[in-house]
């Protein structure tokens, strides 16, 4: 230790009120230090007194009116000087890698995103686009579709010969195909209401 | 905090999420997979269930969507009382959850299945959704069946009676026409007129088409179509005129705008000679390119039409004979092939099927048909793509023996 310790350190080990660990690291520097050693004797000694006037009842009387007003003097001393003194500038820590801010925060952004994709795997009444949408009804090679936002439902040809589709103005597509396997006709339409 | 600390915390913060998020869509697949189809016939329906198989059937994650593939086959038992032969079925698929507003169907048209037999009918969907999105079930449901003698069953949702009714008399006047091709011309005959309807099938171009409603297309179509500074051109149908139609297109038109056709409009005629009511009238669309070829697209149907005489007639009424009735679907339609746009230069319509108001339908015969080049390219029906696949796959002595089934 290149210092001396605080005076209220110095109190707390003559009165046996440190910690393990500093009680240690004060009795190193008391076992060196003549000065501290002095200081610990002497708060020994006032401790001492102390307790042998608690136990003979007997007190020192004490003005205790003037000890209030000294008091009430101080603290308006005190906050008379803080408005006088500027504010100190704060102290710029320097930047550092800190593991636990990082991993806190990836967990949260990850927690987040998680949230919000199962959210959107609940159920919507109102699924966005749909107030707009249009249903309609399309053929192509593949069948024939109506189509509502972005869902569909196709009714797929799946013969070995070409279907041949017509479509009804009156909103109906029609496809008409062979099964290969049997022989038979199959008519798929699609309706818009 | 050391490395050596730093990475096992790291694990143990990372993969309890990771676990938690393959838990949540595996849970979605799983729902998926379980209750993806409810199949609901009507207790006292002709057609009864007896199995359905989910063949492969499967779930996945594609980007942010969730892509369910069903790859069903439904076999069906004819329980009719009356012991009258299937010739159509139509299943109404519905997935609300999917496609509110939009719905589908699988129809088995051409077939003879006697009372007592199973047939089979295929359903090979696919639904695409966000992932955020609510899950739902396929609906199955019988909207109609058709017996052989044109006697219908069904709650009719998707105007099923009407379909079936058609691609059934279509295909009586198609096994009529090659039945007497056989008679009068033999099996050289039967084999030379296959081959052109096989080569008549493989010249037909095709166009891809997207079709909404003008009124509601906010999104899409409609939405571009009004964003587009240039201005729509009307243009006016030509008709082809059918002597035996009992309807007359007058007059028509309709706003085109590069590949987009909106809102056509066609007057119609009852001309029928033996003064029927007429409830529903379609023509016949084809549209002309830019570099002046042809596609049969589709058709612009009249269900109700609005009469226009003079004593109120309300929509939903029938047009009396002599008397005018319009077609106004509120539609936009797209065309495209190829990925590519198809600028249309052109319209062509005639009268292609009439529905009376006693239920009876016309279509054109296969005199009308060849009577016109425009006309001999339009779509083979359901029981000519049949017969032209047994003559392919099977051979012509396979195609004489089903022609003489029935």
């Amino acid at each position: 230790m290149n210092t001396h310790p605080s005076e209220t350190d110095l109190a707390l080990l003559a009165g046996g009120d440190c910690g393990r660990l500093r009680s240690f690291i004060l009795n190193r520097h008391v076992a060196r230090c003549g000065d501290c050693r002095d200081t610990v004797a002497s708060f020994g000694e006032l401790r001492s007194e102390t307790l042998e006037l608690a136990e003979s009842n007997v007190l020192p009387e004490a003005d205790w009116s003037g000890l209030a007003g000294e008091m009430r003097a101080n603290i308006r001393l005190g906050l008379a000087a803080g408005e006088c003194v500027a504010a100190a500038p704060a102290r710029i820590l320097p930047v550092s890698w800190k593991p636990r801010l990082a991993m806190g925060a990836a967990c949260v952004l990850l927690l987040t995103g998680v949230g919000i994709f199962l959210h959107g795997l609940l159920p919507n009444d109102n699924p966005t686009g749909v107030v707009h949408a249009a249903t309609t009804a399309e053929s192509n090679s593949t069948g024939v579709q109506v189509t509502y936002g972005a869902s569909s439902m196709t009714l797929m040809n799946h013969g070995d010969v070409a279907g041949d589709q017509t479509v009804s103005s009156d909103g109906a597509i029609r496809a008409s195909y062979v099964d290969g396997d049997t022989g038979t006709v199959t008519v798929t339409s699609v309706y818009v209401e | 905090m050391s490395n050596k600390n730093f990475i096992p915390v790291l694990l143990l913060t990372v993969l309890p999420a990771a676990g938690l998020l393959h838990a949540q869509q595996s849970a979605a697949t799983g729902s998926d997979a379980s209750s993806s189809v409810k199949i609901d016939l009507p207790a006292d329906s002709p057609v009864t269930l007896i199995s359905y198989s989910m063949g492969q059937t499967r779930v996945t994650a594609r980007g942010g969507a969730m892509v369910l593939d069903l790859d069903m086959s439904l076999t069906l038992r004819n329980n009719d009382s009356a012991a009258r032969s299937v010739r159509d079925v139509m299943l109404l698929i519905t997935a609300q959850e999917f496609t509110p507003g939009g719905k589908g169907s699988v129809a088995r048209p051409s077939i003879d299945v006697p009372a007592g037999q199973n047939f089979t009918l295929p359903i090979k969907l696919r639904l695409i959704r966000p992932v955020q999105q609510a899950n739902g079930p396929v609906r199955v449901q019988l909207d109609g069946v058709l017996f052989s003698d044109l006697s219908f069953y069904g709650p009719n949702r998707l105007n099923s009676q009407r379909a079936m009714t058609l691609w059934e008399v279509e295909a009586q006047r198609d096994r009529a026409y090659y039945k007497q091709i056989l008679q009068a011309k033999g099996e050289d005959g039967l084999q030379k007129e296959v081959l052109n309807g096989m080569k008549k099938a493989a010249e037909r171009p095709q166009l891809d088409v997207a079709l909404s409603h003008t009124g509601r297309a906010v999104g899409s179509a409609a939405a571009n179509f009004a964003a587009d500074s240039t201005p729509a051109e009307k243009a006016h149908f030509a008709f082809l005129e059918l002597p035996d139609a009992p309807v007359l297109a007058v007059q028509g038109q309709a706003d085109i705008k590069g590949n987009e056709v909106r809102s056509p409009w066609i007057e119609v005629q009852n001309r029928d000679k033996d003064k029927k009511a007429v409830r529903y009238v379609e023509i016949g669309w084809v549209v002309k390119d830019k570099e002046g070829n042809e596609y049969l697209v589709g058709s612009v149907p009249g269900s109700g039409v609005s009469s226009r005489n003079t004593n109120g007639a309300a929509p939903n009424a029938v047009i009396q004979a002599g008397q005018r009735g319009t077609l106004e679907p509120d539609a936009t339609l797209k065309f495209s092939r190829d990925g590519r746009p198809v600028a249309i230069d052109g319209m062509t319509g005639f009268v292609s099927q009439v529905e009376f108001a006693d239920g009876k339908v016309w279509v054109p015969s296969r005199k009308d048909l060849n009577a016109s080049p425009l006309l001999r390219s339009m779509s083979p029906s359901t029981e000519e793509q049949r017969l032209l696949d047994i003559y392919l796959k099977q051979g012509l002595n396979a195609l004489v023996a089903d022609l003489s089934k029935y």
